[in-house]
């Protein structure tokens, strides 16, 4: 029999706690991931988020020498200000996976990836706070600071792991003192990058942004239509002028069942 | 090996067998929590440590362990100091248990190839698997360009002067540009991943639990049925497109219904937009600039998807086989196994020996394990069309995907095109070069009516050469068989694909400090827009540019400016808008772009590497001129061409030939 009483016992221990909130993120951040997976739809998109994590993995390897300083962490608020929670989601997942590739993987894989997920979250939530009212520009102060609160988040997020392996509260404790010097220089690197790096990274994903202003329009411009109809000898140009049949689509109409239904 | 954690095949070989890498990662980590007996600890210890020994051998392992072990220890004296534990055993276990999880994980990482690592992500998020295959790709192309913007700099003569915080400067404002050209990059390989289709819903080929988790996470079940012969409908393509700049500005009004069974030829002037409305009708993103395209594209007859509305896209399916400029940004995978690998997933079941018939045909066998990015050019060109020329689909699109071929190479495209249009597709074609095309083109669309045919300009040899000498270096691909080069001379390098044309000019760059241009721009392009590249030239031209209001300009500086803005008109760039970002500007833009700082510095001597690339034949007889005149003062040119045109050129100006041949560069009359 399952004794419930325990079961809540358990859950309100230090390491039940860090399995169920271990589980909670989990989810979330699983459902996240499916959710950016499922609404991708271009391969610029796929692309970008891979431009995105490489970026931020290399970087994350070159600055290895320097403990715990590294511009993962503002990239990822940047791209949670640009590009919303799931991307920024999905980055930080392929950012862990392929920097623990060169730095080592280990349980802390998983939180590294949840804790930057929320990053990116609050990027996305504190966004008015953190750019220009017309979106040209970035709020480099506040996004320093926000840095450098989650310089230490961050790094208590991911001591869940000792957590979670150990399942005693004092290892908790003692692994989260152990990394505080290291949490300070997270939290001064942060603000250092976002400095450095935020102006231009904002003005960089605005490169990629405005691809979108491109598009397909249905409709000829009107002053192709009107120079068309009057070579052709027409005096003014309608739509019904231009499916005569020196139309490219009139040779194709018989096979195109789409437009058929609707002529 | 790699940093990036795998450890080659040798180990993976070693490592966990594939079906049982979950498990074991699961074990690795249970077990070290679950045993309280130290006796058994210290079993399960040397066990991991021995297959981690014969695995990657002892100094990788005790590299791992210089790493780790000081830092448990550390680990254990914070316990200790905190009270967690006091027994010194208590520590030692907790410790055990830390390391032996972290060697269990490690021994995975060694082992297991990264490719795998995708393969097992695109289970669950197909998507963003590509995205991890991709970003895989990215990393080394990242640290390549990192390193040709530092040598760009170097040869640009930046590196010479100034103080230490200064250069510091230089190189970090270099990362824009850096980016800007990953970016650009990154959309090429989106571009090419959409348009083979690889976004589209997998036909599950791992049995009903597969099927079922497919179901399960939304995942349609695709039933794609290749067929492979003559196509049963007539292939029509409808045009009535107009595209244009944000500005208004046309860039092409396509009006014509093009039919199966014939070979398009599109001519036209860099810029003009034949390689946008490739993209168009590739389905992809067509505003790689932010073009619009007003208007209907209609594709009939496709053995797949039946019609075609193009204006519908984007399109998560293939809709058309495309195959862009520049090979090197747009292979995906790691290796060329791996790219035939990707195709044929999606081309449907290729039977091994029909790949290797292709990898036969296209003379790639031998490079089966070779990253893509080791092959020359030409290679690479050669690979992205035996891996994507895809039959099933009806509408073929080559955007000058003939140019770093050889004659081999071209006869074996001219063949797959042929066969092509024998059964019955459409085969459009963007060609500079008309006069490989021209016996195979069924119909010529000139994309801008009413351009004068230009001859290729004849120039002369210096009257009075100075005795300055250089003679190529020995490099391990061939033996020298040539007189060195003397002021004034004209040398065109010819040879088949993969001889060391491209290396020879690489290493005798480097070795005497000449300035070269590569195939493809953009690794000589430092600026993020056209005004920063500009800039970035020449040091006295940067310096100009961040003067105060109200400093002296040297007259040195005046004179660049002079002479840059003299050559900006000649190559056709000067309409560009300094704000214009570098990467907006068609390929043949962009390498005119890159041309200029070498014809400012006026070197005596250049090494260009397959100088007629996207140049269209009045902009390359322009250059031509241009050579011609640096020529006459005295510079040495030696080119490389696979063209036919350049090779009569350089031959009626008086120029030499050196021919690659069996492991020999030998000197050709001519």
């Amino acid at each position: 029999m399952i004794d419930l009483d325990s079961i809540v016992e358990w859950s309100a221990s230090p390491g039940g706690i860090a399995i169920w909130l271990t589980v909670l993120l989990g989810l979330i951040f699983g459902s996240m991931l499916l959710s950016a997976d499922r609404s991708m739809k271009l391969g610029r998109e796929a692309a970008l988020l891979a431009l995105l994590a490489a970026v931020a993995s290399a970087a994350r390897v070159l600055f290895a020498a320097l403990p715990n300083v590294q511009p993962v962490t503002i990239l990822i608020l940047l791209i949670g200000i640009h590009l919303g929670p799931r991307r920024a989601t999905a980055v930080a997942v392929l950012v862990a996976l392929l920097s623990n590739m060169a730095l080592g993987h280990g349980p802390w894989t998983f939180y590294q990836a949840v804790a930057w997920a929320l990053v990116g979250i609050s990027g996305w939530m504190l966004r008015p706070w953190l750019v220009s009212r017309d979106g040209m520009t970035v709020r480099v102060l506040p996004l320093a600071i926000l840095g450098f609160i989650w310089g230490f988040l961050y790094d208590w997020l991911v001591s869940i792991t000792m957590l979670a392996i150990t399942q005693q509260v004092e290892s908790y404790v003692s692994y989260f003192m152990l990394g505080l010097p290291f949490d300070l220089m997270h939290a001064v690197g942060n603000v250092l990058f976002a400095i450095w790096l935020a102006p231009s990274l904002h003005r960089l994903l605005w490169l990629h942004c405005r691809h979108d202003a491109g598009g397909w329009v249905d409709d000829l411009p009107e002053d192709v239509l009107r120079r068309e109809a009057f070579i052709s000898g027409g005096s003014d140009a309608t739509s019904s002028e231009r499916k005569s049949s020196a139309d490219p689509m009139a040779g194709i109409r018989r096979f195109d069942t789409i437009d058929e239904g609707g002529d | 090996m790699s940093i990036w954690g795998w450890q080659g095949e040798a180990s993976a070989r070693l490592g966990p067998p594939r079906h049982f890498r979950l498990p074991f990662l699961i074990a690795a980590v249970v077990i070290p929590l679950m045993v309280d007996d130290p006796r058994y600890m210290g079993g399960w210890a040397a066990f991991l440590a021995l297959w981690s020994l014969t695995m990657v051998g002892p100094s990788t392992l005790a590299r791992w362990v210089r790493l780790w072990i000081p830092l448990t220890i550390v680990y254990g004296a914070f316990l200790y100091g905190f009270g967690v534990a006091t027994e010194p055993l208590a520590i030692a276990m907790l410790i055990s248990r830390l390391l032996l999880a972290l060697l269990g994980m490690q021994i995975l990482q060694w082992s297991v190839p990264p490719s795998d690592v995708v393969s097992s992500f695109e289970w669950v998020l197909p998507r963003l698997g590509v995205s991890l295959a991709i970003a895989l790709r990215l990393v080394p192309r990242l640290e390549r360009s990192a390193r040709w913007r530092l040598a760009t700099l170097s040869e640009r003569g930046f590196n010479d002067d100034g103080s230490t915080m200064q250069k510091l400067r230089l190189r970090s404002s270099l990362w824009p540009g850096w980016f800007a050209d990953a970016l650009d990059h990154a959309h090429d390989l989106g571009d090419a991943v959409q348009s083979r289709g690889l976004l589209s819903p997998r036909k599950p080929s791992g049995g009903v639990f597969r099927a079922t988790l497919q179901r399960v996470l939304g995942e349609d079940k695709e039933e794609r049925s290749p067929h492979i012969g003559p196509f049963s409908d007539m292939v029509q393509l409808g045009l009535d497109i107009e595209m244009r700049l944000p500005d208004g500005r046309s860039i092409g009004r396509h009006k014509r219904l093009l039919r199966g069974g014939s070979v398009i030829m599109l001519k036209g002037p860099s810029g003009c937009g034949k390689s946008s409305l490739l993209r168009v009708l590739a389905g992809v993103s067509p505003w790689q600039h932010p073009v619009t395209v007003h208007g209907k594209a209609h594709l009939s007859g496709h053995p797949v998807l039946g019609e075609v509305d193009i204006s519908s896209g984007p399109f998560t399916d293939s809709i058309a086989c495309w195959i862009p400029q520049d090979p090197d940004r747009h292979g995906i995978a790691e290796s060329v196994r791996r790219e035939f690998s990707i195709a044929r997933r999606l081309a449907g079941e290729w039977s091994q020996e029909s790949m290797l018939e292709e990898l036969e045909a296209w003379n790639l066998l031998e490079m089966l394990d070779e990253k893509p990015e080791e092959l020359s050019d030409g290679e690479q060109q050669r690979l992205l069309l035996a891996a994507h020329l895809d039959p099933i689909q009806p509408l073929w699109l080559l955007d000058e995907a003939d140019v770093h071929l050889d004659e081999v190479g071209f006869i074996q495209l001219g063949k797959a095109v042929v066969k092509h249009r024998a059964r019955g597709g459409l085969v459009i074609v963007v060609a500079h070069r008309h006069a490989r095309w021209s016996p195979i083109a069924d119909e010529v669309i000139e994309m801008v009516t009413g351009e004068a045919p230009t001859e290729l300009p004849i120039c002369e040899a210096p009257s009075k050469r100075a005795e300055q000498e250089w003679t190529p270096p020995v490099i391990r691909l061939f033996s020298n068989q040539v007189e060195p080069v003397r002021a004034g001379d004209l040398v065109v390098v010819t040879g088949e694909n993969g001889t060391g044309k491209t290396t020879l000019l690489r290493e005798w760059a480097a070795a005497d400090g000449i300035p070269w241009l590569p195939t493809s721009p953009d690794r000589r392009l430092l600026g993020m827009t056209v005004g920063e590249e500009l800039t970035m030239q020449h040091p006295l031209l940067r310096q100009a540019a961040v003067l105060v209001e109200g400093a002296r300009l040297s007259e040195e500086a005046k004179r660049l400016q002079i002479r840059q803005s003299r050559l900006r008109l000649n190559l056709g760039l000067s309409h560009l808008s300094d704000v214009t970002p570098v990467h907006d500007l068609s390929c043949g833009e962009r390498r005119r772009l890159s041309l200029l700082p070498l014809l400012i510095s006026e070197p005596r001597i250049m090494l260009l590497d397959e100088i007629d690339h996207a140049l269209d034949d009045s902009m390359l007889a322009e250059l031509l001129r241009l050579l011609g005149e640096a020529r006459a003062d005295g510079c040495a040119l030696i080119l490389t061409s696979h063209s036919p045109d350049l090779a009569l050129w350089a031959s009626m100006s008086g120029g030499r030939r050196w021919l690659i041949e069996d492991g020999v560069m030998s000197e050709v009359t001519v």
